[in-house]
Protein backbone atom coordinates (compact mmCIF):
# COMPACT_ATOMS: atom_id res chain seq x y z
CA UNK A 1 0.00 0.00 0.00
CA UNK A 2 1.12 3.52 -0.76
CA UNK A 3 2.08 5.86 2.05
CA UNK A 4 -0.37 8.73 2.60
CA UNK A 5 0.64 11.99 0.92
CA UNK A 6 1.61 14.52 3.59
CA UNK A 7 1.49 17.69 1.53
CA UNK A 8 -1.75 19.38 2.59
CA UNK A 9 -1.70 21.66 -0.46
CA UNK A 10 -1.97 18.62 -2.70
CA UNK A 11 -5.12 17.49 -0.88
CA UNK A 12 -6.62 20.98 -0.92
CA UNK A 13 -6.16 21.14 -4.68
CA UNK A 14 -7.97 17.79 -4.97
CA UNK A 15 -10.84 19.08 -2.82
CA UNK A 16 -11.03 22.23 -4.93
CA UNK A 17 -11.35 20.23 -8.14
CA UNK A 18 -14.05 17.98 -6.69
CA UNK A 19 -16.05 20.99 -5.44
CA UNK A 20 -15.76 22.88 -8.71
CA UNK A 21 -17.41 19.96 -10.48
CA UNK A 22 -20.50 20.58 -8.31
CA UNK A 23 -20.84 24.34 -8.73
CA UNK A 24 -18.89 27.30 -10.05
CA UNK A 25 -17.11 29.27 -7.34
CA UNK A 26 -14.67 32.15 -8.01
CA UNK A 27 -11.07 31.10 -7.42
CA UNK A 28 -10.49 33.54 -4.56
CA UNK A 29 -13.50 32.27 -2.58
CA UNK A 30 -12.77 28.59 -3.05
CA UNK A 31 -9.12 29.02 -2.16
CA UNK A 32 -10.03 30.74 1.10
CA UNK A 33 -12.50 27.92 1.72
CA UNK A 34 -10.16 24.97 1.16
CA UNK A 35 -7.48 26.67 3.26
CA UNK A 36 -9.77 26.25 6.28
CA UNK A 37 -9.48 22.48 6.06
CA UNK A 38 -6.91 20.58 8.06
CA UNK A 39 -5.41 17.22 7.24
CA UNK A 40 -5.88 14.10 9.27
CA UNK A 41 -4.82 10.54 8.57
CA UNK A 42 -6.92 7.79 10.14
CA UNK A 43 -5.25 4.39 10.48
CA UNK A 44 -7.12 1.34 9.26
CA UNK A 45 -9.91 0.28 11.67
CA UNK A 46 -9.90 3.55 13.61
CA UNK A 47 -13.17 5.19 14.55
CA UNK A 48 -13.65 8.61 12.97
CA UNK A 49 -17.07 9.34 14.46
CA UNK A 50 -18.50 7.36 17.39
CA UNK A 51 -22.14 7.42 18.60
CA UNK A 52 -23.24 10.50 20.59
CA UNK A 53 -20.59 12.60 18.96
CA UNK A 54 -21.35 16.29 19.39
CA UNK A 55 -18.20 17.66 17.77
CA UNK A 56 -19.49 18.69 14.36
CA UNK A 57 -17.22 18.78 11.37
CA UNK A 58 -17.39 18.37 7.62
CA UNK A 59 -15.16 15.69 6.13
CA UNK A 60 -13.72 15.12 2.67
CA UNK A 61 -12.04 11.80 1.92
CA UNK A 62 -9.02 12.70 -0.16
CA UNK A 63 -7.88 9.11 -0.21
CA UNK A 64 -9.31 6.08 1.55
CA UNK A 65 -12.47 4.27 2.43
CA UNK A 66 -14.88 4.36 5.35
CA UNK A 67 -17.84 2.31 6.50
CA UNK A 68 -20.87 3.69 8.31
CA UNK A 69 -22.77 1.27 10.51
CA UNK A 70 -24.95 0.92 13.58
CA UNK A 71 -25.60 -1.87 16.01
CA UNK A 72 -29.04 -3.37 16.39
CA UNK A 73 -29.80 -6.52 18.41
CA UNK A 74 -26.04 -7.04 18.81
CA UNK A 75 -25.58 -7.05 15.06
CA UNK A 76 -23.66 -4.54 12.97
CA UNK A 77 -25.76 -3.16 10.12
CA UNK A 78 -23.83 -1.37 7.38
CA UNK A 79 -25.51 1.86 6.29
CA UNK A 80 -23.11 2.91 3.58
CA UNK A 81 -19.54 3.07 2.33
CA UNK A 82 -17.75 6.24 1.26
CA UNK A 83 -14.61 6.16 -0.82
CA UNK A 84 -11.99 8.52 -2.23
CA UNK A 85 -13.35 11.98 -3.19
CA UNK A 86 -16.56 11.72 -1.23
CA UNK A 87 -17.92 13.74 1.67
CA UNK A 88 -19.44 12.76 4.96
CA UNK A 89 -20.65 14.29 8.20
CA UNK A 90 -22.53 13.32 11.32
CA UNK A 91 -25.94 13.75 9.68
CA UNK A 92 -28.10 12.68 12.61
CA UNK A 93 -26.64 15.26 14.96
CA UNK A 94 -26.20 17.92 12.32
CA UNK A 95 -29.50 17.73 10.44
CA UNK A 96 -31.86 15.61 12.54
CA UNK A 97 -30.69 17.41 15.72
CA UNK A 98 -30.47 14.18 17.68
CA UNK A 99 -27.51 12.22 19.06
CA UNK A 100 -26.10 9.99 16.35
CA UNK A 101 -26.19 6.24 16.88
CA UNK A 102 -23.87 5.27 14.05
CA UNK A 103 -20.14 4.65 13.72
CA UNK A 104 -17.87 5.94 10.95
CA UNK A 105 -14.83 3.69 10.69
CA UNK A 106 -11.82 3.68 8.37
CA UNK A 107 -11.63 0.41 6.42
CA UNK A 108 -8.16 1.31 5.22
CA UNK A 109 -5.70 4.11 5.93
CA UNK A 110 -7.88 7.13 5.19
CA UNK A 111 -6.70 10.67 4.56
CA UNK A 112 -9.34 13.28 5.31
CA UNK A 113 -9.57 17.02 5.02
CA UNK A 114 -11.74 18.32 7.84
CA UNK A 115 -13.40 21.60 8.69
CA UNK A 116 -15.04 22.68 11.94
CA UNK A 117 -18.76 23.16 11.33
CA UNK A 118 -18.92 26.67 12.82
CA UNK A 119 -16.09 27.76 10.53
CA UNK A 120 -17.92 26.26 7.60
CA UNK A 121 -21.12 28.15 8.49
CA UNK A 122 -19.13 31.34 8.90
CA UNK A 123 -17.51 31.26 5.48
CA UNK A 124 -20.75 30.18 3.79
CA UNK A 125 -22.36 33.27 5.30
CA UNK A 126 -19.51 35.37 3.98
CA UNK A 127 -19.63 34.26 0.33
CA UNK A 128 -22.82 33.67 -1.63
CA UNK A 129 -20.93 31.45 -4.07
CA UNK A 130 -19.97 29.08 -1.24
CA UNK A 131 -23.48 29.18 0.20
CA UNK A 132 -24.74 27.99 -3.17
CA UNK A 133 -22.14 25.25 -3.27
CA UNK A 134 -23.11 24.18 0.24
CA UNK A 135 -26.77 23.94 -0.70
CA UNK A 136 -25.92 21.86 -3.77
CA UNK A 137 -23.80 19.47 -1.69
CA UNK A 138 -26.62 18.96 0.84
CA UNK A 139 -29.12 18.43 -1.99
CA UNK A 140 -26.91 15.86 -3.69
CA UNK A 141 -26.51 13.90 -0.47
CA UNK A 142 -30.20 14.06 0.33
CA UNK A 143 -30.97 12.82 -3.19
CA UNK A 144 -28.51 9.97 -2.72
CA UNK A 145 -30.08 8.97 0.62
CA UNK A 146 -33.53 9.00 -0.93
CA UNK A 147 -32.29 6.88 -3.81
CA UNK A 148 -30.83 4.31 -1.41
CA UNK A 149 -34.11 4.23 0.49
CA UNK A 150 -36.08 3.93 -2.77
CA UNK A 151 -33.86 1.04 -3.91
CA UNK A 152 -34.26 -0.87 -0.67
CA UNK A 153 -38.05 -0.41 -0.85
CA UNK A 154 -38.64 -1.39 -4.44
CA UNK A 155 -35.71 -3.30 -5.90
CA UNK A 156 -34.77 -6.93 -5.50
CA UNK A 157 -31.54 -7.88 -3.77
CA UNK A 158 -30.07 -8.85 -7.13
CA UNK A 159 -30.90 -5.46 -8.65
CA UNK A 160 -29.44 -3.69 -5.63
CA UNK A 161 -26.26 -5.73 -5.85
CA UNK A 162 -25.94 -4.83 -9.55
CA UNK A 163 -26.34 -1.14 -8.66
CA UNK A 164 -23.73 -1.52 -5.92
CA UNK A 165 -21.33 -3.10 -8.45
CA UNK A 166 -22.00 -0.34 -10.96
CA UNK A 167 -21.66 2.58 -8.56
CA UNK A 168 -19.24 1.25 -5.97
CA UNK A 169 -17.70 -1.66 -7.88
CA UNK A 170 -14.17 -0.61 -7.05
CA UNK A 171 -14.96 -1.27 -3.39
CA UNK A 172 -15.76 -4.95 -3.93
CA UNK A 173 -12.17 -6.05 -3.59
CA UNK A 174 -11.50 -3.80 -0.62
CA UNK A 175 -14.54 -4.49 1.54
CA UNK A 176 -15.16 -7.74 3.35
CA UNK A 177 -18.14 -9.64 1.96
CA UNK A 178 -19.88 -9.68 5.32
CA UNK A 179 -20.12 -5.88 5.22
CA UNK A 180 -21.52 -5.91 1.69
CA UNK A 181 -24.06 -8.55 2.75
CA UNK A 182 -25.18 -6.44 5.73
CA UNK A 183 -25.38 -3.36 3.47
CA UNK A 184 -27.74 -5.29 1.18
CA UNK A 185 -29.63 -6.71 4.14
CA UNK A 186 -28.93 -10.33 3.24
CA UNK A 187 -26.91 -13.20 4.67
CA UNK A 188 -23.40 -13.90 3.47
CA UNK A 189 -24.59 -17.20 1.98
CA UNK A 190 -27.20 -15.42 -0.15
CA UNK A 191 -24.55 -12.97 -1.31
CA UNK A 192 -22.21 -15.82 -2.29
CA UNK A 193 -24.97 -17.50 -4.29
CA UNK A 194 -25.75 -14.18 -5.98
CA UNK A 195 -22.11 -13.64 -6.89
CA UNK A 196 -21.84 -17.16 -8.32
CA UNK A 197 -25.00 -16.61 -10.35
CA UNK A 198 -23.81 -13.29 -11.78
CA UNK A 199 -20.42 -14.75 -12.60
CA UNK A 200 -22.07 -17.63 -14.41
CA UNK A 201 -24.25 -15.33 -16.48
CA UNK A 202 -21.21 -13.23 -17.42
CA UNK A 203 -19.29 -16.38 -18.40
CA UNK A 204 -22.21 -17.53 -20.56
CA UNK A 205 -22.38 -14.19 -22.34
CA UNK A 206 -18.66 -14.35 -23.03
CA UNK A 207 -18.89 -17.88 -24.38
CA UNK A 208 -21.81 -17.00 -26.61
CA UNK A 209 -19.70 -14.45 -28.40
CA UNK A 210 -17.60 -17.15 -29.99
CA UNK B 1 -68.85 23.64 1.79
CA UNK B 2 -68.96 27.16 3.09
CA UNK B 3 -67.14 29.79 1.15
CA UNK B 4 -64.10 31.07 2.99
CA UNK B 5 -62.85 34.46 2.06
CA UNK B 6 -59.23 34.12 1.16
CA UNK B 7 -56.74 36.86 1.55
CA UNK B 8 -53.53 35.85 -0.17
CA UNK B 9 -51.45 38.44 1.67
CA UNK B 10 -52.41 36.84 4.95
CA UNK B 11 -51.20 33.47 3.74
CA UNK B 12 -47.99 34.91 2.40
CA UNK B 13 -47.39 36.29 5.89
CA UNK B 14 -48.00 32.81 7.24
CA UNK B 15 -45.42 31.41 4.80
CA UNK B 16 -42.97 34.15 5.81
CA UNK B 17 -43.28 33.07 9.43
CA UNK B 18 -42.55 29.50 8.44
CA UNK B 19 -39.41 30.56 6.57
CA UNK B 20 -38.29 32.75 9.47
CA UNK B 21 -38.72 29.81 11.81
CA UNK B 22 -36.27 27.82 9.63
CA UNK B 23 -33.83 30.71 9.30
CA UNK B 24 -34.53 33.65 11.64
CA UNK B 25 -31.94 35.92 9.99
CA UNK B 26 -33.48 35.88 6.53
CA UNK B 27 -33.45 39.40 5.11
CA UNK B 28 -37.05 40.63 5.42
CA UNK B 29 -37.21 42.64 2.18
CA UNK B 30 -35.82 39.73 0.21
CA UNK B 31 -38.21 37.34 1.92
CA UNK B 32 -41.19 39.59 1.07
CA UNK B 33 -40.11 39.60 -2.56
CA UNK B 34 -39.87 35.82 -2.54
CA UNK B 35 -43.27 35.11 -0.98
CA UNK B 36 -44.86 37.47 -3.54
CA UNK B 37 -43.94 34.89 -6.20
CA UNK B 38 -46.14 32.23 -4.61
CA UNK B 39 -49.65 31.77 -6.02
CA UNK B 40 -52.75 30.20 -4.48
CA UNK B 41 -54.30 26.91 -5.42
CA UNK B 42 -56.98 24.68 -3.97
CA UNK B 43 -57.49 20.91 -4.04
CA UNK B 44 -60.73 19.18 -3.13
CA UNK B 45 -60.90 16.50 -0.47
CA UNK B 46 -59.76 13.09 -1.80
CA UNK B 47 -58.03 14.69 -4.77
CA UNK B 48 -54.77 13.24 -6.04
CA UNK B 49 -52.25 16.08 -6.31
CA UNK B 50 -49.35 13.97 -7.54
CA UNK B 51 -49.19 10.34 -8.57
CA UNK B 52 -46.36 7.83 -8.50
CA UNK B 53 -44.61 8.04 -11.87
CA UNK B 54 -45.21 11.79 -12.20
CA UNK B 55 -42.47 14.33 -12.59
CA UNK B 56 -43.02 17.51 -10.66
CA UNK B 57 -41.05 20.67 -10.04
CA UNK B 58 -43.42 22.54 -7.75
CA UNK B 59 -43.14 23.21 -4.02
CA UNK B 60 -46.30 23.64 -1.96
CA UNK B 61 -47.01 25.32 1.35
CA UNK B 62 -50.26 24.20 3.02
CA UNK B 63 -52.00 27.08 4.74
CA UNK B 64 -55.13 25.05 5.43
CA UNK B 65 -55.89 21.39 4.90
CA UNK B 66 -54.25 18.01 5.03
CA UNK B 67 -52.31 15.87 2.59
CA UNK B 68 -51.31 12.23 2.89
CA UNK B 69 -48.15 11.00 1.17
CA UNK B 70 -48.01 7.27 0.54
CA UNK B 71 -46.45 4.68 -1.71
CA UNK B 72 -47.80 1.36 -2.89
CA UNK B 73 -45.80 -1.79 -2.33
CA UNK B 74 -47.08 -5.29 -3.05
CA UNK B 75 -50.54 -3.80 -3.55
CA UNK B 76 -50.47 -2.24 -0.09
CA UNK B 77 -50.57 1.47 0.63
CA UNK B 78 -47.86 2.59 3.05
CA UNK B 79 -48.38 6.05 4.51
CA UNK B 80 -45.15 7.97 4.79
CA UNK B 81 -46.14 11.46 5.91
CA UNK B 82 -49.06 13.67 6.83
CA UNK B 83 -48.69 17.28 5.75
CA UNK B 84 -50.93 19.70 7.58
CA UNK B 85 -51.19 23.47 7.82
CA UNK B 86 -47.89 25.35 8.08
CA UNK B 87 -45.94 22.57 6.42
CA UNK B 88 -44.41 22.31 2.98
CA UNK B 89 -44.37 19.41 0.59
CA UNK B 90 -42.89 18.70 -2.82
CA UNK B 91 -41.95 15.72 -4.91
CA UNK B 92 -38.48 16.07 -3.43
CA UNK B 93 -37.31 12.80 -4.93
CA UNK B 94 -38.33 13.90 -8.40
CA UNK B 95 -36.95 17.42 -8.01
CA UNK B 96 -33.56 16.36 -6.66
CA UNK B 97 -32.93 13.18 -8.66
CA UNK B 98 -34.66 14.20 -11.90
CA UNK B 99 -36.41 10.84 -11.87
CA UNK B 100 -40.09 10.00 -11.59
CA UNK B 101 -41.59 10.42 -8.18
CA UNK B 102 -42.65 7.19 -6.41
CA UNK B 103 -45.14 8.53 -3.89
CA UNK B 104 -48.76 9.55 -4.16
CA UNK B 105 -49.96 12.83 -2.69
CA UNK B 106 -53.64 12.81 -1.83
CA UNK B 107 -55.72 15.33 0.11
CA UNK B 108 -57.68 14.12 3.14
CA UNK B 109 -59.49 17.46 3.47
CA UNK B 110 -60.10 20.44 1.21
CA UNK B 111 -56.58 21.76 0.95
CA UNK B 112 -55.42 25.30 0.24
CA UNK B 113 -51.86 25.92 -0.78
CA UNK B 114 -49.36 28.49 -1.90
CA UNK B 115 -47.15 27.12 -4.63
CA UNK B 116 -44.07 27.97 -6.65
CA UNK B 117 -41.90 26.28 -9.25
CA UNK B 118 -38.62 25.05 -7.81
CA UNK B 119 -36.73 26.71 -10.68
CA UNK B 120 -38.23 30.08 -9.72
CA UNK B 121 -37.36 29.45 -6.08
CA UNK B 122 -33.79 28.70 -7.15
CA UNK B 123 -33.63 31.90 -9.19
CA UNK B 124 -34.33 33.79 -5.95
CA UNK B 125 -31.66 31.76 -4.17
CA UNK B 126 -29.26 32.92 -6.86
CA UNK B 127 -30.41 36.53 -6.56
CA UNK B 128 -30.07 36.89 -2.77
CA UNK B 129 -27.52 35.33 -0.45
CA UNK B 130 -29.82 35.20 2.57
CA UNK B 131 -32.44 33.32 0.53
CA UNK B 132 -29.82 30.84 -0.63
CA UNK B 133 -28.99 30.26 3.02
CA UNK B 134 -32.69 29.78 3.77
CA UNK B 135 -32.80 27.29 0.88
CA UNK B 136 -30.02 25.27 2.49
CA UNK B 137 -31.79 25.34 5.85
CA UNK B 138 -35.01 24.09 4.21
CA UNK B 139 -33.20 21.15 2.62
CA UNK B 140 -31.35 20.40 5.86
CA UNK B 141 -34.64 20.39 7.78
CA UNK B 142 -36.21 17.98 5.31
CA UNK B 143 -33.12 15.78 5.23
CA UNK B 144 -33.18 15.78 9.05
CA UNK B 145 -36.86 14.75 9.16
CA UNK B 146 -36.11 11.96 6.70
CA UNK B 147 -33.26 10.69 8.91
CA UNK B 148 -35.30 10.98 12.07
CA UNK B 149 -37.99 8.82 10.53
CA UNK B 150 -35.38 6.21 9.60
CA UNK B 151 -34.20 6.19 13.22
CA UNK B 152 -37.73 5.90 14.65
CA UNK B 153 -38.52 2.89 12.47
CA UNK B 154 -35.21 1.22 13.32
CA UNK B 155 -35.07 1.71 17.05
CA UNK B 156 -38.40 2.70 18.57
CA UNK B 157 -41.19 0.39 19.67
CA UNK B 158 -44.70 0.81 18.28
CA UNK B 159 -45.73 2.38 21.57
CA UNK B 160 -42.89 4.89 21.51
CA UNK B 161 -43.68 5.81 17.91
CA UNK B 162 -47.32 6.28 18.85
CA UNK B 163 -46.57 8.58 21.78
CA UNK B 164 -44.20 10.63 19.59
CA UNK B 165 -46.96 10.91 17.01
CA UNK B 166 -49.42 12.07 19.67
CA UNK B 167 -47.05 14.75 20.88
CA UNK B 168 -47.08 16.68 17.59
CA UNK B 169 -50.18 15.37 15.90
CA UNK B 170 -52.90 14.61 18.42
CA UNK B 171 -55.28 16.66 16.23
CA UNK B 172 -54.77 14.17 13.40
CA UNK B 173 -56.50 11.41 15.37
CA UNK B 174 -59.79 13.11 14.54
CA UNK B 175 -58.83 14.13 11.02
CA UNK B 176 -57.29 10.97 9.61
CA UNK B 177 -58.82 7.48 9.18
CA UNK B 178 -57.17 5.19 11.71
CA UNK B 179 -55.96 2.76 9.07
CA UNK B 180 -53.70 5.50 7.64
CA UNK B 181 -52.29 6.28 11.07
CA UNK B 182 -51.67 2.57 11.65
CA UNK B 183 -49.83 2.28 8.34
CA UNK B 184 -47.83 5.44 9.14
CA UNK B 185 -46.75 3.85 12.43
CA UNK B 186 -46.08 0.50 10.77
CA UNK B 187 -48.57 -1.37 12.95
CA UNK B 188 -51.94 -3.09 12.50
CA UNK B 189 -55.18 -1.29 13.22
CA UNK B 190 -55.78 -3.65 16.15
CA UNK B 191 -52.48 -2.71 17.77
CA UNK B 192 -53.31 0.96 17.25
CA UNK B 193 -56.68 0.48 18.98
CA UNK B 194 -54.96 -1.18 21.92
CA UNK B 195 -52.46 1.69 22.16
CA UNK B 196 -55.24 4.28 22.02
CA UNK B 197 -57.12 2.55 24.83
CA UNK B 198 -53.99 2.57 26.92
CA UNK B 199 -53.08 6.26 26.48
Amino acid sequence: MNEPIEDIEWHRQTLKQVLLRIAYVPDEDITEFVNLFSLKVYPKKSIIIAPNNMHLKGYFISDGLIRMYYIKNNKEITEDFRGTHSFFLNGYTQFAKMPNFDYFVALETTTCLEIEWNELEEILSKYHSLEHLGRRVVELHYAESMRVSYNSLFLSVEERYRIFLKEKGTLVNKVSLKYIASYLGISQETLSRLRAKLKQSIDEKRNNRY
Amino acid sequence: MSKIKDNIEEHREQLKKYFLYLYPNTNLDELSELVQQFTMDKFDKKQMILKAGDFSDTVYFVYRGLVRIYYVKEEKEITNWFIKENMMFAATYSILTGEANYSNYETLEDTYVLKLKYSVLESYYAKYHSLEHLGRKIIEAYYGAFMKKTFDVLFLSAEERYSLFLKDNSDLLNRVPLRYIASYLGITQETLSRLRAKH
